[in-house]
Parts: structure tokens; sequence; C-alpha cells
């Protein structure tokens, strides 16, 4: 076999990424190859000089920290939305009991509304905004 | 939780399972094996540790986010890696607004006040270490990507071929070519012997 037919495999006889029938041929090429083994020598030496440039991994503190952001993100979501229901529950009733009440102005009921019905507006424009971006994601697609 | 952890054959696999409320499960145990290796990537195309931090979590965040529809039977540090990848490319790009970005793009432009690579070999005083931050920002995007996946992070030739979306047979051939063209730049065979 030609050096330029096994060249290729050698990145792969580096990496022991070759099947047991690529690095026999490999092998018995490189038994009688002196230009073949410095290439070997030249690509380990490529691959050691790479694998220096990892730096440090982050501390125990900063994987924690980061850990905490993944996984107990869920526990924040939980408390937002049992908050968000709590008080919308609240309000509810309070704007049952005050739209009820005989003693309270006519006036006054209709601008409690007003104010009731635009936030509805706001958080239905602001839900539709959320959508869109969900929509526009482009990471929602990504290759699972 | 660094990268030595995870030696040669660090395949991340999950077992097959209904992932639904063991989705977090599954990812926890994927964080522990490759948190370090993410945030590895991550530093390298966005050249900032602080910054390859945030991406590390988001990176994540994404991923458990996405774990419902994935599929376990596949190469998931694989899957985690392009997650990470698309990421780091999407915000360089909206940083930019470029039409190319590389894997060590991000860093060769960062402010140098910041821990970026080429800064960090200069801090090191590393002379042989500085040549091949040098060489590896004037080899082609597609090179620099090959050789950063394979020896800088220690992907397999299967977990890189997932990363980049090509078939495994393409990856040797594309990594020798990379090789090369590092060989060449660092001063060639004799220089790298």
């Amino acid at each position: 076999m030609h050096c330029e037919q096994i060249e290729t495999l050698l990145s792969g006889y580096v990496d022991a990424q070759l099947t047991q029938q690529q690095r026999q041929m490999v092998e018995i090429h490189l038994a009688d190859c002196p230009m073949c083994r410095d290439e070997v020598k030249s690509l380990q030496r490529i691959r050691e000089d790479l694998q220096m440039m990892r730096i440090p991994d982050p501390s125990a503190d900063q994987m924690d920290k980061i850990a905490r952001g993944v996984f107990e993100r869920g526990f924040t979501g939980l408390g937002w939305f049992l908050s968000i229901v709590g008080a919308m529950i609240l309000i509810g009733y309070a704007v049952y009991e005050f739209l009820t009440a005989p003693t309270a102005d006519a006036v006054v009921k209709v601008a409690v509304m007003c104010v009731l019905a635009g936030c509805v507006f706001l958080f239905g424009a602001k839900a539709a905004e959320r959508t869109r971006e969900y929509h526009t994601d482009h990471y929602k697609d990504v290759e699972r | 939780m660094g990268v030595g952890r995870f030696g040669e054959a660090g395949e991340a696999r999950a077992e097959p399972m209904a992932v639904g409320g063991r989705r977090k499960q599954m990812i926890r145990q994927l964080f522990e094996q490759e948190a370090g290796r993410v945030y590895q990537l991550a530093y390298r195309m966005v050249g900032d540790r602080e910054a390859a931090l945030d991406f590390t979590q988001e990176t994540f965040l994404r991923a458990l986010r996405s774990a419902d529809g994935m599929d376990p039977t596949r190469n998931l540090t694989g899957w985690l890696m392009r997650i990470a990848r698309n990421l780091c490319i999407d915000h360089l790009r909206s940083r930019r607004s470029r039409a190319t970005v590389s894997l060590s793009e991000g860093a060769a432009s960062a402010e140098p006040d910041r821990q970026t690579p080429a800064a960090d070999a200069r801090l090191i005083g590393d002379e042989r270490r500085a040549r091949v931050e040098a060489a590896l920002a004037r080899l082609s995007d597609e090179h620099r990507e090959m050789l950063i996946l394979r020896d800088v992070l220690d992907l397999s030739y299967g977990q890189i071929a997932e990363t980049l979306g090509i078939p495994a047979g393409t990856v040797m051939s594309r990594l020798h070519r990379a090789r090369r063209a590092m060989r060449n730049l660092m001063g060639g065979p004799s220089d790298a012997l």
C-alpha cells in the first residue's frame, strides 16, 4: 500500500479511532515507511500542542452556581405561578365585592372596570409578544 | 467536572426511558459529565471566561427545555455541543452582525483586558503556547473548528460528527487536513517533531 493511500488514516491512527482492519493496514505500512512514521510523530505533536490549550475548568463554586441557575429555576417558576394565581383570585374576589357593594358610586365602578380592562389588554399584548418570540426562537428547532 | 474526567471514551448516552419526569435527572447527569467541556467550547468561541460561564448555563437551560423530544439513543454529548455551538455562533453574529463566525473569531476580537485565549497565552509566558494560539488564529474556520473539537475538547469522531452535523466518515479526512495545515503554520514537520 502506498503512502498516499494510507495518509488519511494516519490521523485516525493517532486518535485510536480506526477499525481493527484499518489499524493493521497502517501498522504494516508504518513498519516499512520511515516517512509515514515521522508523519505520525508530527501529528501526535500537533495533538499534544493543542491539548495544552485547555484552560482550567471553572471552580466548584462557579459550577454550583451554574447548576443552581439551571436546575433550581423550576422552583422559581413554580413560585411565580402560585403567587400570580393567588393574586388573581384575591383581585377577582375584591372586584366582585366592590362591584356588588350597594354603597359604591357607579362612576367609580366604571373607572375601576376600565383599569382592570386595561390590565387585561396589557397582559394579553405581553403574552402575544412572548408567543411571537417563541415562534421565532432559533433553538426550538435544534435537532434532538 | 472537568474535561479530564471524561476520558477518551467519554460518550454520554442515556438509558432508554420515558423522559418526562426524569429529563431533569438526565440533563443533570449530562451536566456532571460535560459541563467542563461545554465551558471550554464556549471559551474558545466567545473568548471570555465570564461569558463562557454564562453560555454554559444557557446551554444546559436550552438542553433542559429540549429534553422532552430528544432521542436518548443518539450521541448526547454531540447533541449538547451542537446546542452550545449554535448558541455561541448566534450570539457572535448578533453582536457583530457579521456573516462568518468561527470558533475563535470571538476570541480574536474580544477586548484586550479580558481573559482571551491569546491574552492567556501571553500571560502564561509560554512561547510554544503562544505560537500554537497564533497558528490556530490563522487557520481556516473549518480547520480550526475540527482541531478544537478533537484536540482541545477531546471529542470522539462520532461526537464531532453529531456536533457539526456531518457524516462520521468526513471527520477523519477533514481532521487530517486540519492537522497538516496546523503543522505547516507551526513551521513544518521538522519543527513539530
